[in-house]
């Protein structure tokens, strides 16, 4: 009896060490290895003990060809002094990795479709889209061409290395925070996986379009409905780069094939970035400035997210010294300064995205039909594994246009045509390059220079010199089409269909120093009809644009406070202009006092989008209301959703009354009483609810990138919107601000919506927010050599080979 | 008394020296030998042990806290829907529970 009891005690006993040491799901939350979380000596509380680092610290790093100091100042930014660039990148591998590992290696995760090994069921639907759309295709690509390159492979691999002699270095006790708490362990880094996090970026920024939606709603409103509602280029837009004078090339035509039936009944993409992902940049030359000096401003709005997308630091070596912003899993910095040249990037939206309709020579659809002749497909197997379950093998076709993303056994139903994908981001892409060569420009011939191997994502550069050039350029690597090619489905079988050629390189859309003193973009469109290549995109912005073009405009010469302003300013022109058409719809005699005293809040608003105020709030809840109102016979049309005509293009139609009719015909809806509905049902909302604060409805917000809402920030005070220069769009906004005097060195002063350090438990993981919600920046310490960093920082690190 | 006193420290020494290299369960691991060798019977066995898990768990996480100035703590509180002196109340009691009946096993072990 004695020994059954001690037997069953002893049981007892392993079986909850057995447990602690077992992740658990309860619902479909997991919960850590408690055991080991919990335990003060390896798990989460090793890592508070850590967060602080002793303030002298001397660490080995193999490969190195001499020691290099990295010292970090009172916000925890790192300045690296390196003898040579692999000395340099090699660091910088293991200081990024030290601040970042888990960031980076969940986000090389997710463009690679390999969630699902460390998130379980959850993600396989994520992961398996992620694989259908090629983006190992381009990854891969773009790893061979920088490792052929002889330039680049070297300076790949050593910071690939510095990454893994950081993870080499760790036991379960030193894990990052993140590793404890999903319960998983780092993933090796390589040049692959710096291809990756390349590759996520041009999901990012080039991975959305409305080729399918476009092929239906012609097909179910007519050519007339349709262009009324999504034309390529509405009245009134503004360019990024403006036609000054002729363009002093001679273009390359591509021959037009004949008209064609795009046919319809597709499957709409179901795995779309954002296509609001953008960002403001500008530079203002010396002329127009208080110092006489250039200024160059950026702000790439994007999800915000702990850890922050950005890290920002120093990159020195005998011959360079540059600032800026890096990308963590990218060598060099993306976004900055040296000490001749400073630069910013938003996204040049272009359609790089196509779709072309497979005709199946039977229902094994494993022939198709392509100039006048079957090919078979060819079979690309990808199999993905799943914590928890058994690895998922899918096989995916491949044709001479790309992989067919949706069939039978992914997102589509059997009996739909299918369509197979074509996309910049199949292409090698030499970007790094291109970044490798800006961080060490001098002037602005080396920035053309380095924009060669800029293929994708494609960006505005924005460009400023000590020297005093300014510049904009609409780079990337574009497919010369003809007019109108690719707004629709293409005919997959027509040879003529396929991209005939790229648009030249010197045929870059480009203004250098221009008359009106300043260069400027917001994602809208980046030439006007006079540039001699088609240009299109289905979602460009309208506002922002022309708030900056206004701005800089004034008669004044700016300082660099006005360019800190400017990006803060909560000024909406979305609202401005959308309040401009609805309001006179209104017949204001037949308000109740309610709905008069709503009426008189945003007649009498001055369009800032403030967040302790109810206007931008009652505003966004009308124009959503007059959408889902006015464009309600869109969802009757046709069997696919067919999306909506960007607010621009519905405020220009509402204030003009014979496009109103037009559309009253077309849809049989009656656009005044939409907007009065719309009105009404506002109103009616706040009597009900009581006033609604901006902050409540848009909800500024700081996500982990794990969704664990403890480690994020909700209804953060900002005063913006999607369409004001500050653009806070729910967890949507500028990822980073930085402003750049052009002075001798460059002087910058940047912000930060979280902080450098990724761990949770560094006070550096969020002291950056304070600061980003208001006008403190930080101004940068742009520390000559190693000796002055000695003298100013707060920690050092020796790296020694 | 005596007995009780030396096998919770015996436990609070060892499994501290250990867990630097082994993880949580050489707390247990721990515990059981001290229970075997020190025969400290079964009650005072449990006692000393679920002391000394406590004091070892809760201090060493509570000492983490206070040096990371309740940052992380506050966090994963969040997670677990408590504090960070929660999160330190639990990891004492869950350090109390394995050293506790360790050492209960270790004693009872002895008289198989």
């Amino acid at each position: 009896m004695r020994q059954i009891a001690i037997a069953l005690l002893l049981l007892f006993v392993v079986s909850l060490n057995a447990l602690l040491g077992t992740r658990l799901m309860v619902g479909d939350k997991p919960i850590p290895p408690l055991g080991h979380f919990l335990s003060p000596q390896e798990g989460f509380w090793a890592n508070a003990l850590q967060a602080d680092r002793s303030p002298k610290e001397r660490v080995r790093l193999k490969g190195l060809g001499a020691a290099v100091q990295v010292t970090t100042d009172a916000w925890g930014i790192p300045h690296l002094f390196a003898a040579n660039d692999t000395d340099l990148y090699r660091a910088q591998g293991y200081v990024v990795a030290r601040e970042r590992l888990w960031q980076m290696d969940m986000v090389a995760r997710a463009a690679e479709g390999r969630l699902s090994e460390v998130m379980g069921a959850a993600t396989v639907a994520y992961d398996r889209a992620q694989r259908r759309k090629g983006m190992t295709i381009g990854a891969q690509a773009s790893t061979d061409v920088m490792l052929a390159d002889t330039l680049m492979a070297p300076l790949l691999k050593a910071y690939a290395d510095g990454v893994d002699q950081y993870i080499a270095t760790l036991r379960y006790r030193d894990l990052p925070f993140e590793y404890k708490l999903l319960d998983h362990r780092p993933a090796e880094w390589s040049p692959y996986r710096s291809a990756l996090v390349q590759q996520y970026m041009v999901d990012n920024l080039s991975g959305w379009d409305r080729d399918v939606e476009d092929t239906h709603a012609r097909a179910a409103l007519g050519e007339t409905l349709f262009e009324l509602l999504w034309p390529v280029r509405p009245p009134g837009v503004v360019p990024t780069v403006p036609t000054d004078s002729l363009w002093p090339f001679e273009p390359e035509t591509v021959p037009v094939p004949p008209g064609y039936d795009p046919g319809s009944g597709y499957m709409a993409d179901a795995y779309r970035s954002d296509p609001a992902n953008g960002s403001n940049n500008w530079a203002v030359h010396g002329s127009r400035t208080a110092n006489g000096r250039p200024l160059l401003a950026n702000d790439p709005h994007l999800g915000l997210f702990f850890p922050s997308i950005w890290i920002p630091m120093q990159l020195t070596t005998p011959e360079n010294r540059v600032f800026g912003f890096a990308l963590p899993g990218g060598p060099g910095v993306v976004i900055g300064h040296n000490e001749h040249v400073a630069w910013g990037v938003t996204n040049a939206p272009r359609d790089t995205r196509d779709w072309y309709r497979i005709t199946w020579k039977d229902s094994t659809r494993t022939a198709y039909l392509y100039d006048d002749k079957w090919l078979p497909v060819q079979w690309r197997v990808e199999e993905v594994r799943i914590r928890g379950e058994r690895t998922l093998v899918d096989s995916i076709r491949m044709t001479v246009h790309g992989p067919v993303v949706y069939d039978e056994r992914f997102g589509d139903a059997p009996h739909r045509s299918q369509l197979a994908f074509r996309w910049m981001g199949h292409e090698p892409n030499r970007a790094l390059k291109a970044l490798y060569l800006m961080n060490k420009a001098r002037s602005h011939a080396d920035h053309v220079h380095a924009m060669q191997w800029f293929e994708a994502p494609a960006q505005n550069w924005v460009f400023a010199s000590t020297a005093g050039d300014i510049s904009m350029r609409v780079q990337g690597r574009f497919p010369n089409k003809w007019e109108g090619q690719g707004r629709f489905v293409l005919d997959g079988a027509d040879p003529a269909h396929r991209w005939q050629g790229f648009i030249p390189f010197a045929h870059t859309a480009t203004q250098v120093n221009p008359a009106r003193g300043f260069v400027s973009s917001a994602n809208q469109h980046s030439v006007d009809e006079k540039y001699p290549y088609f240009f299109h995109n289905a979602y460009l912005e309208y506002y922002r644009n022309r708030t900056l073009n206004d701005a800089l405009s004034e008669d004044k010469r700016f300082t660099v406070e006005d360019m800190m302003r400017l990006q803060h300013s909560g000024l909406d022109r979305q609202a401005a202009e959308g309040l401009a058409a609805f309001l006179p719809l209104i017949d204001t005699t037949t308000l109740d006092a309610d709905g008069k005293h709503v009426y008189a809040l945003l007649r009498d608003w001055d369009h800032v989008a403030r967040h302790d105020g109810e206007e931008r709030a009652l505003y966004q809840r009308w124009r959503d209301a007059v959408d889902s109102l006015l464009w309600a016979p869109l969802r009757k049309v046709a069997r696919q959703p067919l999306g909506l005509p960007v607010p621009y293009n519905t405020f220009r139609i509402l204030a003009d009354p014979e496009l109103r009719n037009t559309v009253a015909t077309g849809l049989n809806v009656d656009p005044v009483a939409a907007v009065r509905e719309a009105f009404d049902a506002v109103a009616e909302r706040r009597r009900t609810n009581g006033p609604e604060l901006w902050r409540t409805l848009n909800n500024a917000r700081v996500t982990h990138l794990s969704r664990v809402p403890a480690l994020g920030r909700e209804e953060l005070p900002v005063d913006g919107a999607g369409t004001a220069l500050n653009a806070q769009r729910g967890g949507h906004g500028p990822s980073m601000r930085m402003v750049v005097e052009l002075t001798d060195p460059p002087q910058a002063w940047i912000q930060l919506p979280g902080g450098v350090s990724g761990d949770p438990a560094s006070r550096h993981y969020d002291d950056l927010l304070p600061g980003w919600l208001t006008l403190d920046y930080i101004p940068v310490q742009f520390l000559r050599d190693a000796k002055e960093a000695r003298e100013h920082g707060r920690h050092s690190m020796q790296l020694v080979p | 008394m005596r007995s009780t006193a030396l096998t919770c420290i015996a436990i609070l020494v060892g499994a501290w020296a250990v867990g630097l290299w082994l993880p949580y369960w050489s707390l247990s691991l721990v515990a059981v030998l001290c229970g075997i060798l020190l025969k400290p019977g079964a009650w005072r066995a449990l006692a000393a042990g679920i002391v000394a898990g406590a004091v070892l768990w809760g201090g060493l996480a509570w000492q983490a806290d206070a040096v990371n100035d309740h940052i992380l703590a506050t966090r994963v509180g969040g997670i677990f829907g408590t504090s960070a002196t929660g999160m330190v109340i639990i990891t004492a009691a869950v350090g109390a529970l394995l050293a506790g009946l360790g050492a209960l096993l270790g004693d009872r072990l002895r008289r198989w």
